[in-house]
């Protein structure tokens, strides 16, 4: 009975409740809109991560971010004294600016980055600086690396079309390729022949110097992932849970079915084709013979797979949303061991090759998480075992 | 856990956008009304739990006059009190407990499945449990020229008419459908309505202000969902009170309400406290308008 009198009493406690609940269930799912972007950069190869906020360049021998320096090789300090470090920032009408794909490095070292704020920013990578704070006006948001063919740069636009952008800051458009729903996945450029998958399901060839486009080919579901090519072959796969081999007239080959959607690129070593899905199965298909052969298929990873397989050695190593990174036979699929990290795993993994010179006695895996507190983990390539840690 | 709820419901929105012509805005409006016309069962029996209760409210206040002293006895008697009216003191929180997930799981269904960007995209994958769903992905969220994934903000201009269209119809909703809480004895507003005085001012406000930066799909789901709880409340009966109320006249007097909508005959007793008495006029008028202590004779009903 005095259970039931408090609870009665406690009317505004259920309405604050239901007030929470309700404001809870509003809050937007996700902040962020894609994955760190992760590559490596310059002659000395260190990584850089293009993630939310930031643009930070990583030294890949220890994780620590890349201190500038002045003409002398002396590192520069800031007011209060500390050494200065490769981070690039900057707000768009007091918004931060995210920073999702991958900066193009022009041959007199300036790096080209494209915002999904619609914005592209020219840097100097050695002194970090922009030509321009405001950066250069895009024709919309972007979310797939950018290509440089020439004096060009060509950018798909996360919700539009693909654009060649010219001149001094790339602010006049050569030319366009048309798309219903956007464009995310990264562009592959071969022979001057531009290839990209769109949002609306297709995948497109153009050439990169007129902008004709040479082909358009539905694939069923929309292509994210960028087209992994071989002996005249492109291979990519789609939503539509298929892998596709295609010849380079735009013709579809062979088809394989997957588990679950295609997000990750595919990897192509020796005549076989490594692949994964949102299901977080691999694939081992042997595209030696024409058209797909399957050698092993393994579902490791409770959760999805959306980077692409690095194969190194024996391993096949991939990373997963449900926060491992596995070591796969690269004979039969199986797992020889996998390693726990602070979040999910959605981008591509990164191998940093053994390097005496800069003291890196063996090859490392690069991981990138969604954590913040644990953006790069870098792994031996050999045994896993963890290296040094980079949080933001 | 909530997968449990969401993925039936992705798929069925999903289902909806295929069958009707690939139009996003048609799946959202007809599957809300769906959604909102499988729980009216609950709704109903809310609403029908919150009006009994509110009948009983002068009985309990008496009783809390009377046993104030002896909450164990207050308790016993509340209680009996309970079941002489046969009323379940928490007969409106269950269906509230059952149908707030629901809706809840309603809204997260349509942000999935409007996945605008990479991670909302990825985060729809595996959601869908029937087959030949994956080639709508991702759905067409063009409307009107407006993006369904975006706030009005970044939109036309005329997206901005629907946060408005948010607040006017939640607001509507909420004094139309939340039954006023009785004032205290002593004729000042309780704790209870301006609780529900703030409910009703703030509630659409807070909505119509988060509609303006969350997506116009959103917007959209929300205006349906209060339009089609205005309507289920006008079919529900009893719309006269709401009416009333919401035209700022209080509730209709009993003999004003339609036959069947009129409390059980009252019996009239010798009535001296004013406070008492002014419960019971409230108790007759549904629970309203007790505001003003009355002198005359007045009436008592006992329900049984």
């Amino acid at each position: 009975m005095n259970i039931l009198h408090k609870l009665a009493r406690r009317r505004r406690a259920w309405l604050v409740l239901v007030v929470g609940l309700l404001v809870s269930a509003c809050v937007p799912i996700r902040l962020e809109a894609k994955w760190p972007s992760v590559s490596l950069i310059g002659p000395e190869k260190n990584i850089m991560v293009a993630y939310h906020d930031r643009l930070v360049l990583v030294d890949r021998r220890d994780g620590t971010p890349v201190k500038l320096r002045n003409a002398d090789g002396e590192v520069r300090l800031d007011e209060q004294g500390n050494p200065r470090v490769w981070e690039f920032v900057t707000t768009d009408g007091g918004q931060p600016s995210q920073f999702y794909s991958a900066p193009v490095l022009t041959e007199n070292n300036q790096l080209l980055v494209a915002t999904n704020h619609n914005k592209l920013f020219r840097i100097d990578l050695p002194t970090a600086r922009p030509a321009s704070t405001a950066g250069t006006d895009l024709p919309g948001a972007v979310l797939a690396d950018p290509v440089l063919a020439g004096s060009r740069l060509l950018v798909g636009l996360a919700e539009s079309d693909l654009v060649a952008l010219e001149g001094q800051s790339f602010s006049t458009e050569a030319w366009r390729i048309e798309t219903q729903r956007g464009v995310w996945s990264d562009p592959l450029l071969l022979d001057d022949v531009l290839y990209f998958g769109t949002i609306d399901h297709h995948l497109i060839a153009v050439n990169a110097s007129t902008g004709a486009e040479l082909w358009r080919l539905n694939l069923e579901g929309a292509v994210v992932g960028q087209p992994a090519f071989r002996d005249g072959h492109l291979y990519v796969g789609s939503l539509a849970r298929k892998l596709f081999d295609i010849s380079l007239d735009g013709r579809i080959l062979a088809e394989y079915n997957t588990e679950d959607w295609v997000w990750a690129s595919p990897a192509l070593v020796d005549g076989v084709l490594y692949a994964a899905d949102l299901s977080g199965t691999v694939y081992a298909l042997s595209v030696n013979s024409g058209g797909f052969r399957e050698l092993w298929r393994a579902k490791p990873a409770g959760d999805s797979i959306a980077g692409r397989p690095l194969v190194w050695n024996e391993y096949v190593i991939v990373g997963s949303r449900d926060r491992n990174v596995y070591w796969l036979n690269r004979n039969n699929g199986t797992t020889f061991f996998f390693r726990t990290v602070a979040d999910e795993v959605l981008s591509d993994l990164v191998l940093i090759e053994p390097d005496e010179i800069v003291d890196i006695p063996e090859a490392y895996v690069i991981v990138s998480t969604v954590a913040h507190g644990e953006l790069l983990v870098a792994f031996t390539a050999q045994n896993g075992e963890r290296v040094w840690t980079y949080r933001r | 856990m909530w997968d449990i709820i969401i993925n039936p419901f992705i798929t069925i929105l999903t289902a909806l956008y295929s069958v009707l012509g690939q139009n996003i805005v048609l799946a959202i409006v007809v599957f809300t009304i769906l959604v909102r016309v499988a729980i009216l069962p609950l709704t109903a029996q809310q609403q029908r739990s919150a009006k009994r209760m509110q009948e009983l409210q002068p009985e309990l206040k008496k009783l809390q006059e009377k046993y104030k002293n002896d909450r164990e006895k207050l308790a016993q008697e509340q209680m009996a009190l309970y079941r002489e009216h046969g009323v379940n003191p928490f007969g409106g929180c269950l269906p509230l407990l059952i149908q707030l997930p629901i809706l809840i799981a309603l809204y997260q269904a349509i942000i999935y499945a409007l996945a605008a960007t990479p991670f909302q995209l990825i985060d729809l994958s595996g959601r869908f449990l029937l087959p030949g769903l994956d080639p709508l992905v991702p759905l067409n969220n063009m409307w009107l020229g407006m993006d369904l994934t975006k706030a009005p903000t970044a939109n036309p201009v005329w997206a901005l008419a629907l946060p408005v269209l948010v607040l006017v119809t939640t607001w509507l909703q909420s004094k139309l459908t939340i039954v006023p809480a009785p004032p205290s004895e002593d004729g000042r507003p309780s704790q209870a309505q301006a609780m529900q005085q703030s409910m009703t001012t703030v509630m659409p406000l807070m909505f119509g202000f988060f509609s303006l930066s969350f997506s116009v799909g959103l917007s959209i789901y929300f205006i349906v969902s209060n339009i089609v709880g205005i309507l289920q409340y006008g079919f529900m009966g009893d719309s006269r009170s709401g009416i009333a109320r919401l035209l700022g006249r209080g509730e209709p007097a009993a003999d004003e309400l339609p036959k069947g909508k009129r409390p059980p005959p009252a019996q009239v007793v010798a009535e001296t406290d004013k406070a008492s008495a002014g419960a019971a006029d409230a108790q007759a008028n549904g629970g309203q308008k007790a505001s003003q202590p009355k002198t005359k004779t007045k009436t008592k009903t006992r329900a049984k």
